[in-house]
C-alpha cells in the first residue's frame, strides 16, 4: 500500500515538473489578446488610381478594331534615363488595346517607361511599365575536368517585341489600355535602361479559341523531337541561366562524377512574366504533342502554372494555364487534358519558336481577392487597437461594436470574402487541401468568433494578429511558379516512334548515389571559381553559397574577361587575423565590416589604398566623406562598398485618417507620436541590441539614433584629435539627454518589432534603415501604395533651415598586405566598386534571393539605377546626399558600449543621464587611450 | 668476460625487456590518444599559460611583458572582477543545485519499472538534447508586451508597461539561473541514474540484515557511497559546465549586459579574444579560470569524501 502511495506521488510530483517543463509551449498557444478595429463606410480596397478599377471601369468599352503602329521617329538615337517622346494618335473609336513595344536593348538593366496619354498616367501601374532585356547563353564554359560552368549571358542585341504586362502576379494577362475616340498625345518617359525604340505598337486583344481536338488520322512518323531546355534560345531574365543537377540519374544528360549543365530554371524562374524561348526544326508538318521533363518540386501539393506560346501566340486557351504537378523529383509528363487526352499542335514544316512564361494562373484572382481582404484585415485590426491599446485587458468589456462604426459589418465582410477564397483554394487544390486552405480557415474560424462573441470579440485580438500575418506571408509567395525543365519532347500525332522517358532500375539509382558519395572526396566544394591557381587573385567570402556563385559569374564574366587577371573566388570561414597569422589569404577583401578596416590597418595589415595614383578620382564614385570611416594615420585603407542610412516610413492611409502631416523636425514627429499615442497606437524609433560581435559589425550609426542627432547639430563622435571620445563635451551630453528623452519622457519603446508593427498598422510611423523598403516591398503585398519612405525628422538650425542629416553605416573592401600583387587587386577593388558591376551584383542577387537581395551599394550611379518607385527613388537620393559617416578609431567598439550602458542605466534603471554618459564616456575614453597607447609606441 | 658479456646483455636489456613487456602493449594501445590527447589538450593548455606571460595580437610577433596580464585583471579591468563575481553566481546557484536536482530526479526515476523509466529520463534528458530548446524563453522574456510574462503581467495590471527582461539587473540574473537549471539537466543526470541501477542489490539486503532503517538510511550508507565516482563525474561535468556559462547569457542578455551585470568569464574572454585580439591577456585569462575549476574541483572532491560518513 504504501510503496503503491509512493509512487503514486512520485508519478504525480514528475508529471508536473513535466507539465512545468512545456508549460511555455501551450501558453504559446493559449495566450489571447484580442484584435479588432473600425473601418470607415464601406472600403472599397481598390486603390483608385490602380488599374484594377481602371480595367474595371473599362469593362464595357469594345475592344479596338485594328491595331495602331505608332513610330516616335528617334531612329538610331539610344533612349535612356530622363528621355522623353511623344507622337499623336487619332482614332473613330474608343477601344481596348494591349500596348506592345518593339526595342533593342542597349544595356543590361530592364527598361521601364512611364506612359502618359494626353500627358496623364492612365493608371498607377502605367507609370512603371517595364520591358526586359532579352538574354543568350554565349559558349558553356567546361573546365580541365569536363565540368561544365554556367554560360555567361549576352544581350540579345536585335529587334525584340513584349507586352506592357504585370510582373507583380496581380493581373494574369498584359494590360489593356483604353484609347477614347479623337486625337490624343502618347508620351513614353524613359525612367531607366538603355534601348533603341523601333515602333510602339496598340494591339487589339485577340480572342483566343478553346481547343478543339483535330480529327486528323494523319501519322506523323518521325522521330522525337527533343529539345535540351537548357539550351534555350532566349529569355527574359539574365536569372534564367542553365543549371546543372548532377544529383539525379533521371536527368539529362546525368552524370554523377562532373556537373553536367542539365536543366533551366529553378527557384529563378518563379516571377510571373519571366519567359524562355526554343527554337525548334520541323521538318514534316502536321499535328504534334508536347511533353515535358520536368521537376516541380517547390510547391508542394500544389501546381506551379505555365503559359505557352508557339510562334509568339496562344495557341488556345487552354495553354495559358498549364499546370506543373508537384513531385519530389524528375518526371515526365505530356501535355493532356483531364482524360488523359493529349493536346496537339499543328507545327509547319520549318523553324518554329516555343515559349513558357511563368505565371499566377488561376491563382492570379485569388491572390488579388486575397490582398484585398488581407489589406482590410489590418485596417480592422488598427481600429481595434486604436480603442483597445496594444495589450488587451481582457477582464474589461470593450464592446468594440459600440464603439468601432461597422464594426460587425467589416467582420462579417472579411468573414464571406475570406470564405470565397477558401472555396476557390478548395476547388484549384481539390481534395488535396494544403496548409494555405487551412490557414484561411483558421482565419475564418476567429473572425468568426469574434462576430459570435461581441463582448468578447476583443480577446481574439492576438489570434486576428497572427491570422493576418499568416494570410500576409502566404500572400507574398504565392505567384512565385518555381519549376525546372529538363526536356521538351514534340511527339507526332499517330507516331509508333513515342518519347520513352527515362526508366531507372533500383540498381542504377544506387549506384549512382555510391557514385555521388565517392566523389565528395575528391571534389572541392569550397573552391567556387574554375581558375587557375597560380599568379591568380585570392578572393574569400563566407557568404551563402548563392552569393557566392552570383559574385563568381559577374567576376568571370566582366572582370577576368576584361583584365585578363585570374580570380579565385573561395568561400572561406576564417578571421583574416588567423589567415595572416598562417601567412596565406586572401589578396582581397571584398566585404569588411565597418570596423574593421582601422583595426586591421593599426596592426599592419591592410594597404595604404590613397597611395594609388587614382585613388582620388576612384572616391568620387562616393559620396564626399564615405571613406571617413577607413582612415586611419593619414591612410586610407578600404574603399565603401556599402552604405545604409535611416529613413522615415509612414502608412500614409493610417496618418492621413488621423490628420498627422510628414513630420519635418523632431518636435513634431514627437506631437506625432502622442497622437498616435492617444490612439492606442506608436512610433518606433531605432534601437539595436549590442552583441559581442554587433559592436564590430555595422558601425555606431546603425545602432541608435544617438549619432545621427549629434550629426544634425554638427556635433562629432570623437575629438578632432582622434584620440577621445568627445562623449563627455557639453553639447554631446545635452543631445544624449534629449535622445534619451525620447524613451523616458514620451515614451517610445526601446526594442520594438517595426517591419512588424508597420506592416499591421500599429506602429504606422518610424524611423529604420532604409533597406526596410526592399523588405516591405518583397514581403508585404497588402500594404503596397498604402506606405511611403520620406526623410527623417530634422533639427532646426540656427539659420531656420532644417538639417535632416543621417548617420551612415556599411561595409567596406580592401586589400590586404598578403598581396603579392597589389596593383592587380587594386584593379579589382576599382571594377568591384564601380557602378556597372555593383548593379550587376545587385541585380544578379535580386534575381536569386528576391527583392530582399538588393545590395545597399555605396556607389551613387549605381544606387541610382536600381528599380526604385520614382517618388521614393527622390527621397532615397535626397537622404543618401544627407548622410554623414562617423569616423573609427582604435579602440571605438568601446563606443558603441559605453552609449549603449549608460542609455538603459538611463531607460531602465532610471538614473540621471548627465552622470551616466559622463560615468561611461570616461570608461570609453580608458579603452580608446589604452588601445592607442598599445600601437604607437 | 663473463661479467662482461652480462654486462653487454644488461646494457641491451632495458629496451629489450620493455618491448616484451606488457607495459608496451599498453603504451601501443594507449598511443592514438595519448598522441592527441597531447596535441589537442595538454599542447595548448600549455602554450596559453606561456602565452599569458605575452602581449600578442596575432599579427605581430608576440612581447614578453612579464605578469602585466595578471595584474591588469584586477588592477586595471574594471570588467573582470565583475565577471568573477558573476560566474560564482551562476556557479552557486546552477551547479550544486543542478547537481542535486538531477541527482534526486535519477533518484526517483530508478523507483519505476523499465518503461516508464526510459520514458522519463528521455523526458528529463530532452532540454539537454535540444540544444538550442532554450530559445523558448526568449519568447516568454520578450522586452515588448508581446512575450508572455509581460503580457500576463500588463494584463493583470501589475505593470502598465513591458518590462525589459534582460536590460535590468534587478530581473536579468535570477531569470538566466532559472534557464540554465532548466537546460543543465543533462550528462550528470544520465550517469546518475546509471550508476544508481550499478549499485549491487546485495549490499541493500546486507544493509537490511545489518539494521539499516528507512530509505534515507540506504540512500546514505550505501547508495551514495558506492556511487562516489559517477557522483565525482557529474560534479565534474557540472564544474566545467557552470564556470563555462556564457552562450545562454550573450542570447538573452546581449554583450556587454547592462552594467556587465550578467557577463560572464568566458564572455569576456571571447571580447577581448575576437573583437579586441589581446590574445596574452585572454589567455592570462583563461588560466585564471582554468586555475578556478581546478580548486573547484579539489573541494568537491574532498566534500563527496564524506558521503556515508
Amino acid at each position: 500500500m504504501k510503496r503503491r502511495l509512493k509512487r503514486i506521488i512520485s508519478i504525480t510530483l514528475l508529471l508536473s515538473v513535466f507539465l512545468m517543463c512545456i508549460f511555455p509551449v501551450s501558453a504559446m498557444e493559449q495566450s489571447e489578446k484580442g484584435s479588432i478595429l473600425n473601418s470607415v463606410q464601406d472600403k472599397t480596397q481598390l486603390n483608385e488610381n490602380g488599374y484594377k478599377l481602371y480595367s474595371l471601369n473599362n469593362s464595357k468599352v469594345a475592344n479596338g478594331s485594328e491595331n495602331i503602329t505608332l513610330d516616335f521617329g528617334t531612329g538610331e538615337k539610344v533612349l535612356t534615363y530622363g528621355d522623353s517622346v511623344s507622337t499623336n494618335v487619332s482614332l473613330s473609336n474608343d477601344g481596348l488595346y494591349l500596348l506592345k513595344i518593339y526595342y533593342i536593348s542597349k544595356d543590361t538593366q530592364d527598361i521601364s517607361l512611364n506612359l502618359l496619354i494626353d500627358g496623364k498616367s492612365p493608371f498607377d501601374e502605367a507609370e512603371r511599365l517595364v520591358f526586359p532585356v532579352f538574354w543568350q547563353n554565349a559558349e558553356k564554359r567546361v573546365n580541365k575536368n569536363g565540368s561544365e560552368f554556367t554560360p555567361e549571358q549576352t544581350v540579345f542585341d536585335e529587334i525584340v517585341s513584349s507586352y506592357a504586362y504585370d510582373y507583380s502576379g496581380e493581373n494574369e494577362f498584359a494590360y489593356e489600355f483604353l484609347l477614347p475616340s479623337g486625337e490624343h498625345e502618347i508620351t513614353l518617359k524613359i525612367e531607366a535602361g538603355e534601348f533603341l525604340l523601333d515602333k510602339l505598337v496598340f494591339e487589339t486583344p485577340k480572342e483566343i479559341k478553346k481547343y478543339k481536338a483535330p480529327d486528323s488520322k494523319e501519322v506523323i512518323n518521325n522521330k522525337p523531337i527533343i529539345i535540351e531546355a537548357e539550351d534555350a534560345e532566349l529569355k527574359n531574365d539574365r536569372a534564367l541561366i542553365p543549371l546543372s543537377d548532377n544529383g539525379s540519374p533521371l536527368v539529362h544528360p546525368s552524370n554523377a562524377v562532373i556537373s553536367k549543365l542539365n536543366y533551366i530554371g529553378g527557384n529563378n524562374w518563379s516571377g510571373p512574366g519571366q519567359t524562355i524561348y526554343w527554337n525548334i526544326d520541323i521538318k514534316n508538318s502536321g499535328y504534334y504533342s508536347l511533353g515535358f521533363n520536368y521537376r516541380q518540386s517547390y510547391n508542394v501539393g500544389s501546381v506551379s502554372y505555365r503559359s505557352l506560346k508557339i510562334d509568339g501566340e496562344t495557341p488556345f486557351e487552354e495553354a495559358t494555364r498549364i499546370k506543373f504537378p508537384y513531385g519530389s523529383t524528375w518526371e515526365y509528363m505530356t501535355y493532356s487534358n483531364e482524360k488523359n487526352e493529349p493536346y496537339y499542335f499543328y507545327l509547319k514544316e520549318g523553324k518554329h519558336t516555343i515559349s513558357l512564361t511563368a505565371t499566377g494562373g488561376e491563382l492570379c484572382e485569388l491572390y488579388s481577392s486575397m490582398q484585398e481582404v488581407t489589406a482590410f484585415m489590418g485596417d480592422v485590426y488598427v481600429d481595434i487597437t486604436k480603442v483597445v491599446g496594444e495589450t488587451v485587458d481582457v477582464y474589461r468589456s470593450y464592446e468594440l461594436f459600440n464603439l468601432i462604426p461597422n464594426f460587425n459589418k467589416n467582420l462579417e465582410s472579411i468573414v464571406s470574402n475570406l470564405e470565397k477564397v477558401s472555396k476557390q483554394m478548395r476547388a484549384l487544390q481539390g481534395d488535396k487541401t494544403s496548409s494555405s486552405v487551412s490557414i484561411v480557415d483558421e482565419a475564418i474560424r476567429i473572425v468568426q468568433k469574434m462576430i459570435d462573441n461581441p463582448y468578447s470579440a476583443h480577446k481574439y485580438k492576438s489570434q486576428f494578429y497572427s491570422s493576418y500575418t499568416n494570410l500576409s506571408s502566404l500572400l507574398s509567395d504565392m505567384v512565385q511558379m518555381p519549376l525546372d525543365i529538363d526536356r521538351i519532347v514534340l511527339n507526332g500525332m499517330n507516331s509508333d516512334k513515342q518519347y520513352n522517358s527515362k526508366d531507372v532500375s533500383l540498381f542504377e539509382k544506387i549506384s549512382f548515389q555510391i557514385m555521388r558519395f565517392v566523389i565528395t572526396f575528391s571534389e572541392d566544394y569550397d573552391n567556387i571559381s574554375c581558375g587557375e591557381e597560380n599568379e591568380a587573385l585570392t578572393i574569400w567570402i563566407n557568404w551563402g553559397r548563392d552569393q557566392a556563385e552570383a559574385l563568381n559569374s559577374i567576376i568571370q564574366d566582366d572582370f577576368v574577361s576584361e583584365h585578363d587577371i585570374p580570380v579565385n573566388v573561395k568561400l572561406v570561414n576564417a578571421s583574416l587575423i588567423n589567415a595572416i597569422l598562417a601567412g596565406s589569404g586572401p589578396d582581397c577583401l571584398i566585404q569588411m565590416s565597418r570596423t574593421e578596416p582601422v583595426d586591421l590597418a593599426m596592426r599592419g595589415a591592410l594597404v595604404d589604398l590613397s597611395r594609388f595614383d587614382d585613388f582620388d578620382e576612384i572616391t568620387k564614385r562616393f559620396h564626399d566623406g564615405a571613406t571617413a570611416p577607413y582612415e586611419y594615420n593619414g591612410g586610407t585603407y578600404a574603399l565603401p562598398i556599402t552604405q545604409g542610412f535611416f529613413m522615415m516610413f509612414m502608412r500614409t492611409d493610417i496618418l492621413g485618417s488621423l490628420g498627422i502631416k510628414t513630420p519635418e523636425t523632431w518636435d513634431e514627429f514627437i506631437a506625432a507620436n502622442a497622437i498616435l499615442q492617444r490612439n492606442n497606437l506608436q512610433a518606433v524609433i531605432p534601437y539595436t541590441e549590442l552583441t559581442g560581435s554587433g559592436t564590430v559589425n555595422g558601425g555606431v550609426g546603425s545602432l541608435t539614433l544617438y549619432p545621427t542627432l549629434l550629426l544634425q547639430k554638427n556635433l562629432s563622435l570623437y575629438n578632432s584629435e582622434k584620440t577621445a571620445s568627445a562623449l563627455t563635451e557639453i553639447n554631446q551630453i545635452q543631445t544624449f539627454v534629449e535622445w534619451t528623452d525620447l524613451y523616458t519622457k514620451y515614451k517610445f519603446q526601446e526594442i520594438a518589432n517595426f517591419y512588424n508593427r508597420f506592416r499591421i498598422g500599429s506602429a504606422p510611423l518610424g524611423i529604420a534603415g532604409y533597406s526596410l523598403y526592399t523588405q516591405l516591398k518583397a514581403t508585404a503585398p497588402e500594404i503596397d501604395g498604402r506606405w511611403s519612405m520620406t526623410l527623417i525628422p530634422g533639427t532646426i538650425k540656427e539659420d531656420g533651415s532644417i538639417d535632416h542629416t543621417s548617420a551612415g553605416w556599411g561595409s567596406g573592401c580592401s586589400i590586404t598586405k598578403l598581396s603579392k600583387n597589389p596593383d592587380n587587386a587594386w584593379t579589382f577593388l576599382k571594377w568591384w566598386t564601380s557602378s556597372s558591376a555593383q548593379l550587376k551584383y545587385s541585380n544578379m542577387l535580386e534575381s536569386v534571393l528576391g527583392p530582399l537581395g538588393r545590395v545597399e551599394t555605396a556607389n551613387i550611379e549605381a544606387l541610382s539605377q536600381m528599380d526604385w518607385d520614382a517618388k521614393m527613388y527622390k527621397q532615397i537620393t535626397e537622404q543618401q546626399k544627407l548622410t554623414k559617416e562617423i569616423i573609427e578609431i582604435p579602440g571605438g567598439y568601446y563606443t558603441a558600449r559605453g552609449i549603449d550602458q549608460a542609455f538603459w542605466n538611463v531607460t531602465e534603471a532610471g538614473k540621471d543621464p548627465t552622470e551616466m554618459i559622463k560615468k561611461w564616456g570616461a570608461i570609453v575614453d580608458g579603452e580608446i587611450a589604452r588601445k592607442k597607447a598599445e600601437y604607437e609606441n | 668476460m663473463k661479467t662482461d658479456s652480462r654486462l653487454m646483455k644488461s646494457k641491451h636489456s632495458p629496451i629489450k625487456t620493455f618491448l616484451r613487456s606488457e607495459n608496451f602493449h599498453f603504451a601501443i594501445m594507449l598511443a592514438p590518444f595519448a598522441i592527441l590527447f597531447f596535441l589537442f589538450t595538454i599542447l595548448p593548455v600549455l602554450s596559453s599559460i606561456g602565452l599569458s606571460f605575452f602581449k600578442y595580437d596575432m599579427i605581430s610577433l608576440p612581447k614578453w611583458i612579464g605578469a602585466d596580464n595578471f595584474l591588469r585583471m584586477f588592477v586595471k579591468d574594471e570588467v573582470f572582477p565583475k565577471t568573477i563575481l558573476n560566474t560564482l553566481k551562476f556557479s552557486v546557484f546552477t551547479g550544486p543545485v543542478s547537481f542535486l536536482l538531477a541527482f534526486v530526479l535519477a533518484w526517483f526515476i530508478c523507483e519505476f519499472s523499465p518503461l516508464p523509466r526510459s520514458i522519463l529520463a528521455f523526458l528529463f534528458y530532452v532540454p539537454a538534447l535540444a540544444g538550442n530548446a532554450y530559445l523558448i524563453w526568449q519568447v516568454m522574456f520578450s522586452n515588448d508586451s508581446y512575450g508572455y510574462a509581460n503580457n500576463f503581467l500588463l494584463s493583470l495590471g501589475f505593470i502598465d508597461e513591458g518590462i525589459n527582461w534582460f536590460k535590468n539587473p534587478t530581473y536579468s540574473m535570477p531569470i538566466l539561473i532559472i534557464i540554465q537549471l532548466w537546460s543543465s539537466m543533462g550528462v550528470s543526470f544520465l550517469a546518475d541514474i546509471a550508476g544508481l541501477q550499478n549499485v549491487n542489490p546485495e549490499l541493500y539486503e546486507a544493509g537490511a540484515l545489518d539494521g539499516i532503517k528507512n530509505r534515507w538510511h540506504e540512500l546514505w550508507y550505501i547508495t551514495l557511497p558506492s556511487m562516489k565516482d559517477i557522483l565525482l563525474f557529474g560534479a565534474v561535468m557540472q564544474i566545467q559546465a557552470t564556470f563555462s556559462i556564457g552562450g545562454i547569457v550573450s542570447t538573452f542578455a546581449g554583450y556587454p549586459s547592462v552594467d556587465n551585470s550578467v557577463d560572464t568569464i568566458v564572455l569576456h574572454l571571447a571580447d577581448v579574444a575576437t573583437v579586441r585580439y589581446e590574445m596574452g591577456y585572454a589567455a592570462a585569462i583563461s588560466v585564471f579560470l582554468f586555475l578556478m575549476m581546478a580548486v573547484t574541483r579539489i573541494l568537491v572532491g574532498k566534500i563527496l569524501n564524506f558521503l556515508g560518513k
